[in-house]
């Protein structure tokens, strides 16, 4: 940060309406995505005028964006007293009078008081004294504003969220909680591990709007909560109720469009159903279908991978909310931007894209005070080699590790490598990033990998292993997907291929990362995030395929740090 | 040129409820407990924030805990959202008030005042 230079939140807020507009501009032939960018306009719009649910978070953000929160310490006054203003002398009556004002409003305020002091855990697990988990929940709780959960891979965030969510509705029975995400898989999964731990009385009270995403679930009651569930019921219950007025009704008042023969709930009956539901999972962009000026704030909003958010998606949740927990980690990935939206970003000066890209979640975490954030510090995925590495590359040799050992043969850490000699990927500048090279490797010890569990299988029955085949580019990603495709090996291994980005928030037992470059830059490596998110997807082993020469010769840091790990010579020496 | 009026709610979010809660009375529904139990399509913050707009435009009543609703509703709901066409050349805003407040009562709405704290109409 350079010295002198003030840091000011609402500055950050103005680049980011600039930057929306322009946006806005470029995609106006794409009528859904213009409603997104204005949806985002219009909160942060509010935002910045303090028309959001709690003044404090733009007090708090305002302070601790700035560096010079560094030097004013925890005193988030926007003013210092003016002295040139003389205050008159109030009369012994009116003093009293003013302090009975004061006394019936904090008694009021008392019962929005959301700085809760909780005693016990509700969930199991949480009685390991190496594990800092609960103190930082109870820490979250106790906050009455704003509080900042990182959470390293593994960690146990949803576990985390679920707890707070129980805790909430156990001190305030009748709290609203919203629980947001950029993505509809966070959401799912936070409210997939509540309706597990929770019973009858939190299922009645959870809606995920306007679906789930993900089709299998942990709990069998999970599917029920889903908002188009919730809507047929209530139509049903009315049927049951008033028949002849549900019939008039259903002929009268708005409803859905027609999509694939379907009539889809319309949005009023949405609004209804969230103000009659006390935990609501939806993602930042669709918290505005669910609100109107007639619905009431939440008490809580939970933000979960908040870090790969923008600004504007966890703003538009915290600005519905009267207390916020942004759950995330900033070591992990940054938003992704589209092709309009780096052409816009490419508009506006350096400085300004590369905050706006980057994200400011970094730099609120190191300026809030230590009573306002909090990392989870025990891993409960990676083999403690795969988790050492990850916690002294990326959390400074914070994170200590759950798991020993696991029930099968593939544990390494390691490379698949190969010489690129007269090999070029890309053949010329800007070609396609595709590896063929790599993907036979990568196929082959797929092939082996399944005979090695077919050999078990037959002396004793063996669970099927999941693979994470991870790859930084798309072209690649495409090929692996349709080589893997043609491989016969479902029966013992569940194989997923994807980007790194898309691959953020989802595990697997072993993970094959394919670099593809053998020559050019190697700038999408350099991000120490994509890394840190590549290689801690993987519960148990972690292949690196790629070619070692290439690699040192980019002399990147957290590469250099991955070539110090040894070559795998073969599955046969350990199966 | 012809003058074309349109009526639209002030309040779009409660306007469903609004509705349901005009038909629900029509059909018997006429107590709280029995509105709130026979709609369970809406939200009971919904609903009392409906029964106050009908209220706050004196388009509903209770009468010995019996809620009623005034005959003008049915017209409301008839002409809303439907524009009306007025064989009058455009007008100067100033006469536009006018106009609606003339029009209301030709459509034979009883509560003119009523009709207006429920709706906003719109000249063209």
């Amino acid at each position: 940060m350079p010295e002198g230079r003030v840091f000011d939140f609402i500055d950050h807020l103005d680049d980011w309406l600039e930057y929306l507009t322009k946006v806005l501009e470029l995609s106006k032939d794409d009528r859904q995505t213009c409603v997104k960018y204005e949806r985002q306009i219009k909160y942060l719009i509010r935002f910045r005028q303090g028309a959001n649910s709690n003044i404090n978070h733009n007090r708090l953000l305002h302070h601790y964006y700035g560096n010079k929160s560094l030097k004013e310490g925890d005193n988030i006054r926007f003013n210092r007293i003016d002295d040139s203003r003389q205050r008159r002398q109030l009369s012994k009556e009116s003093e009293r009078k003013v302090k009975e004002i004061i006394a019936e409003a904090n008694q009021v305020m008392a019962l929005d008081d959301m700085a809760l002091e909780i005693s016990a855990p509700i969930q199991n697990g949480y009685d390991d004294p190496s594990n800092n988990a609960f103190d930082l929940i109870k820490s979250a709780m106790s906050t009455q504003d704003l509080y900042f959960l990182q959470g390293p891979p593994g960690t146990g965030k949803t576990t985390a969220i679920v707890e707070m969510i129980l805790q909430t509705l156990k001190a305030k029975p009748n709290a609203r909680i919203l629980v947001a995400s950029e993505t509809h898989v966070a959401v799912d999964n936070a409210l997939d591990r509540l309706c597990l731990i929770g019973d009858e009385s939190i299922h009645s009270k959870t809606m995920r709007y306007p679906r789930y995403a993900v089709t299998e679930f942990e709990s069998k009651h999970t599917a029920r909560t889903a908002a188009e569930i919730r809507a047929n019921e209530v139509w049903n219950r009315a049927l049951e109720l008033a028949p002849q007025l549900t019939n008039l009704l259903y002929n009268v008042l708005e409803q859905g469009e027609l999509e694939n023969g379907e009539v889809k709930v319309p949005r009023w009956q949405f609004k209804n159903l969230a103000d009659k539901h006390q935990i609501i999972g939806v993602t930042c962009n669709q918290i505005d279908h669910l609100l109107d000026e007639d619905s009431e704030d939440f008490d809580l909003v939970i933000v979960d991978e908040c870090s790969k958010a923008t600004l504007p998606e966890w703003i538009m949740a915290m600005s519905v909310a009267h207390k916020c927990i942004l759950v995330g980690d900033h070591k992990q990935l940054p938003p992704t931007f589209c092709e309009e939206e780096s052409e816009a970003l490419d508009t506006l000066a350096e400085a300004k894209a590369r905050l706006i890209k980057d994200g400011v979640i970094d730099k609120l975490f190191e300026h809030l005070p230590i009573t306002m954030k909090g990392q989870l510090s025990k891993q409960y995925r990676m083999l403690p080699h795969i988790g050492s590495f990850i916690s002294e590359n990326f959390y400074n040799g914070h994170l200590r590790h759950h798991r020993k050992d696991t029930d099968h043969d593939f544990t390494h850490f390691g490379w698949f490598t190969y010489g690129s000699r007269g090999y070029r990927i890309p053949i010329q500048h800007g070609g396609v990033l595709e590896n063929q090279r790599e993907i036979e490797i990568i196929t082959h010890s797929l092939v082996e990998i399944c005979s090695r569990r077919k050999l078990k299988a037959a002396k004793s029955s063996q669970r099927k292993l999941s693979v994470a085949v991870i790859t930084p580019y798309r072209a690649q990603c495409r090929a692996l997907r349709e080589a893997v495709s043609k491989l016969d090996i479902r029966e013992y291994l569940a194989v997923e291929v994807d980007t790194v980005d898309a691959f953020q928030g989802r595990q697997a037992d072993m993970v094959f990362f394919s670099f593809v470059r053998t020559t050019g830059p190697a700038t999408f490596y350099a991000d120490s995030r994509r890394m840190n998110v590549a290689i801690s997807r993987a519960r148990d082993a972690v292949y690196l395929v790629g070619d070692r020469k290439y690699i040192k010769s980019k002399n990147l840091d957290v590469l250099n740090k991955l070539l110090s790990l040894g070559v795998v010579e073969s599955f046969l020496q350990h199966g | 040129m012809k003058t074309e009026i349109t009526f639209h709610w002030r309040k779009r979010n409660l306007k469903e409820s609004v509705l349901a809660i005009c038909y629900a009375v029509r059909l018997g529904y006429t107590s709280r407990d029995q509105l709130l139990s026979a709609l369970p399509q809406f939200s009971k913050s919904r609903i009392l924030l409906s029964l106050d707009a009908l209220f706050s435009a004196n388009m509903a009543d209770v009468n010995m805990g019996v809620l009623s609703i005034n005959s003008d509703m049915a017209i409301v709901e008839e002409i809303i959202g439907k524009p009306i066409v007025l064989p009058i050349p455009s007008m100067e805003d100033e006469a536009k008030p006018k106009l609606i407040r003339s029009v209301i009562f030709n459509l034979g709405l009883n509560n003119p005042a009523g009709v207006e704290t429920l709706l906003k109409a719109t000249v063209n």
